[in-house]
């Protein structure tokens, strides 16, 4: 699966590596590595890490390789998902945007790989995989991945789209609105 | 003695569960995901989600009401006809929301344009925010009064498409008092605005419209309208001498839709020089005002020219060879249509798409007799990307034609196109009392079986028109 591009996972919990690179003989590849708010590290390459905005900013900012990066709002295994997600499209050139328009938002297809990325989220902690894919989405926001923000947004609609408000408010924990609120919103 | 009960809660999801809070940078793009114009399934979730919580009213009711169908407008109408505009604080937010208003009325659709126009009149201010409209001006259906005061009440309004079906004649003719009145003018003053102008209007040829003044009317919007304008359709424009006019004064046109329009005197060709940024030109079926000469300048003149329909004219391999030599620097050609060219021959075409056929995704040659076998190796090997592919025959289905022939020409066609998507056949059927099952329909049979993501979209059943010499699709 992670054919495109190099992943090593650092953490504690001493998980292997994930994916090698095989052109990695021929030359040396730039390297950041990453803290998340719960002390997982992670190195990643600077291609992989560029899918994000948040750090190709931070990159240009400071022109060079900066010492472990403490990301915070971001838990480990969000990061995980995220730099999973990158690792496979650093290398697309056509990524959607904000500036789509409705229709081409509308139009464009969940490809088959996001497709089984998106089922692999599993049930940490046992919460509901609503819970992860909010999570995941605030963090890609935080993160500023446009690619990941869309299909993340597009997972989430599809999973309330042929449902009622009950099931929606359910969906999202949401309370039942008092009578005089419900009344406001349904006129 | 009260004995003493330990309870054990279970632990339950839903007491443990935080609430969500979407900030609306996330919520936005979710319900924006939601939003489908064709899909009342997905509306009613968007409707749904309107109705979630305070937090998910806002965004959800501006994406439900942006682009009304005819479902909602039946709403709006309803509304309307309740008296509830002046009062209802909700609809007018629900109209602030509107960016595309779209009164067209669908084939077999009940409610009336009358009706609707009746009551939207007094809702014009509520439309401040809306970017495009599209009218039909017959049957009384949109008062000339009402879409005056919308362009004066929407600042934003950069698209307008008005359709003039001709049930009703003589709807025109109170037009030329009606271009003396104020509303007009400020109308007029309104359209400098516009960006896309399209106005589908009655040919001359049709019978008993005061052509003459919609003519002068329509002049008068495109003279208004030439500062900003990107796109024009004249659709049926039975005075095309207007496009030398809008060509000289507006070098910012990308696009021309000039279908059926047709010229009453001799244009000179001159107006393709002054289009440097043209980018699409559909000049198909234009009656007798476009022939090589006018190829000729589009193609040295027009750089950006990506897109290009030439069906139905008067043209020879010269406009062809002109269009194979363009510069390199000239954008690569993605759409040509080329149907019923009766004087071009394949061998042309065929040095056509050798020079600029790498990046073509839609081609049209359904209605030549020179389409034959010779076209299947060049597409195969310089036309890479086509996707569209519409071709057909004009004496398919008379006697003596090899059906078998065309079916092999079908396959190697199919075959050739490597990223084909949609297969465009045009296939009159002239001989339905016919009993054996024609050889190409067994040819198109197999390739239904096979799942290589292609279909036939069209297939056009004219035998039930009598007399037919040949057929113009």
């Amino acid at each position: 699966m992670f054919h495109r591009a190099n992943l090593r996972n650092n953490s504690k919990n001493g998980r292997s590596q994930v994916g090698q690179n095989r052109n990695s003989k021929k030359k040396p590849v730039a390297k950041l590595t990453l803290i998340t708010e719960d002390n997982e590290s992670f190195t990643v390459c600077k291609k992989v890490a560029e899918m994000s905005m948040f750090f190709k900013n931070m990159l240009q900012d400071t022109e060079g390789i900066p010492a472990p990066f403490i990301v915070p709002n971001v838990s480990g295994y969000d990061l995980k998902k995220i730099i999973e997600y990158c690792s496979y499209h650093c290398l697309d050139t056509d990524c959607p945007n904000d500036n789509d328009s409705l229709r081409s938002r509308r139009d464009r297809k969940i490809g088959h790989w996001d497709e089984t990325f998106v089922r692999n989220i599993i049930n940490k902690d046992g919460d509901p995989v609503i819970d992860n894919l909010v999570g995941l989405t605030k963090a890609a926001y935080f993160l500023d991945i446009p690619g990941l923000i869309w299909l993340m947004t597009k997972s989430i609609a599809n999973t309330i789209d042929p449902k009622p408000i009950a099931e929606i408010r359910e969906i999202f924990n949401v309370p039942v609105p008092s009578e005089r609120e419900e009344e406001i919103l349904q006129r | 003695m009260t004995q003493s009960v330990t309870v054990t809660f279970s632990p339950s999801h839903t007491l443990a569960r935080k609430r969500h809070f979407l900030p609306n940078e996330i919520l936005v793009p979710i319900l924006r995901s939601l939003w489908d114009e064709h899909s009342s399934l997905r509306l009613r979730t968007l409707a749904s989600a309107s109705l979630v919580c305070r937090a998910w009213a806002p965004a959800a009711s501006e994406l439900l009401w942006m682009d009304p169908g005819p479902q909602s407008i039946k709403r709006l109408e309803r509304l309307a006809r309740a008296n509830e505009f002046s009062k209802a604080r909700r609809f007018r937010q629900c109209g602030e929301a509107v960016l595309r208003l779209d009164l067209v009325e669908d084939p077999g659709s009940r409610w009336s344009r009358s009706r609707v126009a009746a009551t939207l009149v007094p809702t014009t201010t509520r439309f401040s925010r809306l970017r495009s409209i599209r009218i039909s001006c017959s049957n009384g259906a949109v008062p000339l009064a009402w879409m005056c005061a919308l362009f004066r009440a929407s600042p934003s309004l950069v698209a307008f498409e008005m359709h003039a079906d001709l049930d009703c004649p003589t709807r025109y003719n109170g037009l030329a008092q009606i271009m003396a009145t104020e509303d007009w003018k400020a109308m007029i003053e309104g359209v400098g605005r516009l960006q896309v102008l399209r106005l589908d209007v009655p040919n001359q040829r049709f019978r008993g419209v005061p052509f003459e003044s919609v003519t002068r009317a329509l002049c008068q919007i495109y003279a208004a309208a030439r500062d900003a304008l990107r796109e024009v359709d004249f659709y049926g424009f039975s005075d095309i001498s207007t496009l030398q006019d809008i060509a000289t004064t507006c070098p910012s046109l990308e696009t021309i839709l000039g279908h059926r329009t047709c010229a009453s005197a001799q244009v000179p060709f001159e107006w393709a020089t002054h289009l440097p940024a043209l980018r699409r030109a559909d000049l198909s079926r234009a009656s007798g005002y476009l022939i090589d000469r006018g190829v000729i300048l589009l193609a040295s003149n027009c750089p950006h020219l990506v897109e290009l329909d030439l069906a139905g004219l008067i043209i020879t391999n010269a406009a062809l060879e002109a269009l194979a030599n363009v510069p390199d620097t000239h954008a690569p050609l993605r759409a040509l249509g080329l149907s019923d060219s009766p004087h071009i021959s394949a061998a042309a075409v065929n040095h056509l798409l050798r020079a600029r056929g790498a990046h073509l995704t839609r081609l049209d040659v359904s209605g030549n007799d020179w389409v034959d076998e010779t076209l299947i190796p060049v597409i195969s090997q310089h036309c890479a990307r086509i996707s569209h592919l519409k071709f057909g025959f004009i004496s398919q289905g008379f006697e003596g034609v090899d059906d078998a022939a065309i079916g092999r020409l079908l396959r190697g066609m199919v075959a050739a196109c490597k990223k084909l998507m949609l297969v465009d056949f045009v296939a009159p059927r002239f001989r339905e009392d016919r009993e054996t099952v024609d050889p190409w329909e067994a040819e198109l049979g197999k390739f239904r079986a096979d799942d290589c993501g292609w279909t036939v979209v069209d297939r056009l059943d004219v035998s039930k028109l009598p007399g037919m010499p040949h057929v113009c699709w």
